[in-house]
């Protein structure tokens, strides 16, 4: 009977639990559902590029970026590259390890984000400067760094050579492929709408965490990037899968796909077209002094729309 | 009573030649009260005796070696001298003052909120001790153009408020007897009070060694507010719309940033430190970035006299995480992406058939007949002065060819050596140096050299193609062509070789002159130069590194004087 009542007691306790989550969840879905606040900035910084931006301190302290391309442009050249040089040729590893920022001046990009990470194995740390192998698929160039495996499906975005965008599960990789790049944990929206994707996932969906998403209109010509900074009580809480999704379709997106998060969400833009490539967010890792740090082994998504011969 | 007098007082009374009267006793309290530190070094007196006088005191205390002294007098005469009742209880207020000031202190330091930074752009510091002292400008490069210079040579006499440029060099100025402060053209700057530079843009130096009784010296930029309080030494670089960049060399740099929606207000920033103040938010940076953007001005804040302040513009040191050595039988993305170093405008890349790669000591012999040391490439000149090298080097492919290219920046050369072709304008002149040594000196095909010039012409230096291709060289070429006439010095490829060249640019002609192996404290003369020649009209836009089989290249240097491309230290 004692056993009974605990199990009863808990059960409860839980119930009441998740109909908390579920209120909390639903209402905040629900506020950011509707028509997204005004801007607190926005700016067009080139051709084709508009940077919007929003600083929100209620209901709870956020901090959003948004950057608009139009790859129909002809100044507008997307890129996806997986870090430094291969450091072994034939061998086990793909790349060394490089930051959105260095990546984005070494590679000569306008604006950066991060895309994915690289894997760094234990024994990589002998092998020298940070040396790892990218995640299953990733296409660069045109070439299979790491090729699927027949009869599996990968959620991933694909940049076609015509410049376009696709993001969704692929079990085929089209022809055309330029690059393709893993995602994180899957697709956020689906022909504009949210798919709920924390209803699979672990608490990293469930928790506000810092993100950065990637999405495209219905003909994979205008992307949208958008960088959520997070755990920073102050500025930023991050955001819910939930939240983000809610976001999204705010923002009116047709398919929308999760990126790495957390502490590598990373915005880096050149703002005028003689000036130093900047970090716009704020990344939320940091040393004990409390300044900010950008983590290595990135994958990173770049564009160029500057003519700067 | 005066500070001297007090502890003359207390020494003696100390030693028992002094009784203390009542009214120098109370002369004596109103002085330890007067000041903490008073009553400290009093308290420090009086612990030196009891310590010495208990030594001393000791039976088996050996006899002073070397007959009698005044210390030993002096000694003596506090072991057989029984401490007085007024002695003690001097001591005993002493002790009692020195611990209640103590205890005070730290309490105040532990539980009162710490003071902000005392950073106010516009306090007036009239009537405040100044013990700043202006001591004349001490050193200046080669290559100096003011765009609006300071009439005088001691920045404490520089009009406050007075906007100056430098458009190109380098000026160095004292601050105090330690301290300088180091300008790195293009900058622009103003004295907006005694000791408080503001920085609008550019790069400069400060190294401040403060005394007791010092203020802090304070540098103001858009981003943020420095202050060096105590011996520290850091670089600073700002731009409008592009951040402040803090370099910290030795010490540790306090900073209050600038602007409403930023950080922690008050922080410190410490020796190794790199933080880029920008948007807010202070970030730690790389070290590659850091030497990318600052690396210069780094150079020449740590370049301490009696060294010439010229520093190169560009700079390479090949500085690189070491990586596996290339063969026909095995090679990678070499150096492509790599971005070290500063004066460029782009990262290295490959377009060999395999890439070089970085080796450092002890370094790896690839052959039987590998002439390569274990160290790394370093030079000595006849007077024992050492170049400076550091750090890893680039190493050619061992077979097949490796060329490795990387883009020169010309933004950052003073603008009189720059017209609408690129790097070259006549009447300019650009000096180069590096290290090279081959893995030895076999013949064939086996060809090693440092490509400097435009896409389509330059200068080659090296073990070129050609009868004597053991053997250090010059030429100048046409790419993809061999219509270049060959220079060809008697010194063998597989010894380390100390290159410098100089292209004077010319109406029509650049002119070259190679050295190998000169003298590193003076420039050499034109007689002793190894190689003569005039090549056609050229621009610098890259370096090639270019070979057929292992060859080793280290610290590239392109400079506006020999002094830049040759420092040095004496052994």
């Amino acid at each position: 009977m004692r056993a009974f009542c605990d199990r009863l007691c808990l059960n409860t306790f839980c119930l009441t639990q998740l109909l908390f989550l579920s209120v909390i969840c639903f209402s905040s879905g629900r506020a950011l559902a509707g028509v997204l606040p005004e801007p607190s900035g926005t700016s067009n910084i080139a051709p084709g590029v508009e940077l919007r931006h929003w600083t929100l301190k209620e209901p709870l302290p956020r901090s959003i970026f948004v950057l608009d391309v139009d790859v129909n442009k002809a100044n507008v050249k997307s890129a996806f590259v997986i870090g430094g040089a291969d450091p072994d040729g034939p061998g086990a590893y793909h790349a060394t390890n490089l930051t959105v920022l260095a990546a984005a001046e070494r590679f000569r990009f306008d604006l950066a984000v991060n895309a994915g990470v690289i894997r760094n194995p234990p024994e990589s740390s002998d092998a020298g400067n940070g040396w790892g192998r990218v995640y299953t698929p990733t296409m660069v160039d045109g070439h299979w760094v790491a090729a699927p495996e027949a009869g599996k499906s990968y959620p991933a975005v694909v940049i076609h050579t015509d410049g376009h965008f696709s993001l969704q599960s692929f079990e085929t990789f089209p022809e055309d492929a330029l690059h393709v790049m893993p995602v994180h944990t899957g697709q956020l929206v689906k022909e504009g709408k949210a798919v709920n994707l924390s209803r699979n996932e672990s608490d990293t969906a469930k928790d506000p965490h810092p993100r950065t998403v990637i999405a495209v209109d219905k003909t994979g010509t205008h992307v949208t990037l958008v960088i959520v900074d997070g755990r920073d009580e102050d500025r930023a809480v991050g955001m819910t899968t939930n939240e983000l999704e809610a976001w999204l379709v705010g923002l009116g997106v047709y398919d929308a796909m999760n990126l790495w998060g957390g502490g590598n969400t990373t915005l880096v833009l050149r703002d005028r077209p003689d000036g130093p490539i900047r970090i716009y967010n704020r990344p939320s890792d940091r040393n004990p002094q409390g300044f900010h740090t950008l983590r290595s082994g990135q994958t990173t998504l770049g564009f160029k729309f500057y003519d700067r011969r | 009573m005066k500070d001297n007098d007090a502890l003359k007082r207390i020494d003696d009374h100390l030693d028992g030649h002094d009784d203390l009267p009542p009214e120098k006793a109370q002369e004596l309290t109103r002085w330890l009260r007067e000041d903490p530190q008073n009553a400290d070094r009093a308290f420090q007196r009086v612990m030196l005796h009891v310590l010495l006088s208990r030594k001393l005191s000791d039976s088996n205390h050996p006899p002073l070696i070397g007959g009698a002294s005044s210390s030993s007098i002096i000694l003596d005469a506090t072991i057989h001298q029984n401490p007085t009742r007024s002695w003690l209880m001097l001591l005993g207020l002493v002790i009692l003052v020195a611990a209640l000031v103590s205890g005070i202190t730290t309490m105040l330091v532990t539980v009162l909120p710490r003071p902000a930074l005392n950073v106010q752009p516009h306090r007036n510091f009239e009537g405040e001790r100044m013990v700043t002292e202006a001591v004349p400008l001490v050193r200046v490069s080669s290559e100096t153009t003011w765009g609006r210079g300071p009439s005088g040579d001691e920045f404490l006499k520089f009009p406050v408020g007075e906007k100056f440029s430098l458009d190109s060099g380098i000026v160095e100025y004292m601050l105090n007897q330690n301290g300088t402060i180091t300008f790195v053209g293009p900058s622009e700057f103003e004295r907006i009070e005694q000791d408080r530079l503001q920085l609008n843009r550019g790069q400069c130096g400060v190294s401040w060694e403060a005394t007791r009784g010092q203020r802090p010296w304070f540098v103001h930029t858009a981003d943020a507010t420095l202050v060096a309080q105590v011996r520290s030494q850091f670089v600073v670089k700002t731009a409008p719309d592009a951040g402040t960049i803090v370099d910290v060399l030795e010490g540790s740099v306090q900073f209050q940033q600038h602007g409403d929606d930023v950080d922690r207000s008050e922080q410190s920033i410490f020796a190794g430190q790199t933080v880029w103040i920008d948007l807010g938010k202070v970030t730690v940076v790389d070290s590659d970035w850091a030497a990318r953007h600052i690396g210069r001005a780094r150079a020449a804040a740590d370049c301490s006299p009696p060294r010439s302040v010229d520093i190169p513009v560009v700079y390479d040191g090949f500085d690189y995480p070491e990586t596996l050595p290339t063969t026909v039988d095995f090679t990678h993305s070499g150096l492509s992406l790599e971005h070290g170093g500063w004066g460029w405008s782009g990262c290295w890349s490959e377009h060999g058939s395999l890439g070089a790669s970085v080796d450092h000591a002890p370094l790896r012999w690839q052959h039987s007949e590998d002439k390569r040391g274990v160290k790394g490439l370093a030079f000595r000149d006849r007077s024992d002065r050492e170049l400076q090298t550091q750090g890893g080097q680039l190493r050619t492919s061992f077979g097949s060819f490796s060329r490795t290219v990387r883009p020169l920046d010309a933004s950052v050369w003073p603008t009189r050596m720059v017209d609408e072709k690129g790097l070259g304008a006549d009447g300019s002149e650009v000096w180069i140096s590096f290290l090279a040594q081959s893995y030895g000196n076999a013949g064939g095909h086996r060809f090693a050299f440092l490509r400097v010039g435009d896409k389509k012409s330059g200068v080659r230096l090296g073990r070129l193609p050609g009868p004597r291709i053991s053997f250090w060289g010059a030429e100048a070429d046409r790419f993809n062509s061999d219509d270049g006439q060959l220079y060809e010095s008697t010194k063998p490829a597989d010894e380390v070789v100390f290159f410098v060249a100089r292209i004077r640019f010319a109406e029509g002609e650049e002119r070259i002159r190679v050295w190998l192996d000169p003298e590193l404290d003076c420039p050499p003369s034109d007689n002793t130069a190894v190689f003569a020649f005039s090549i056609p009209d050229i621009r610098l836009e890259q370096i090639t590194i270019e070979s057929r089989y292992s060859t080793d290249f280290d610290e590239l240097r392109l400079g506006t004087s020999y002094a830049a491309v040759s420092p040095h230290i004496l052994d």
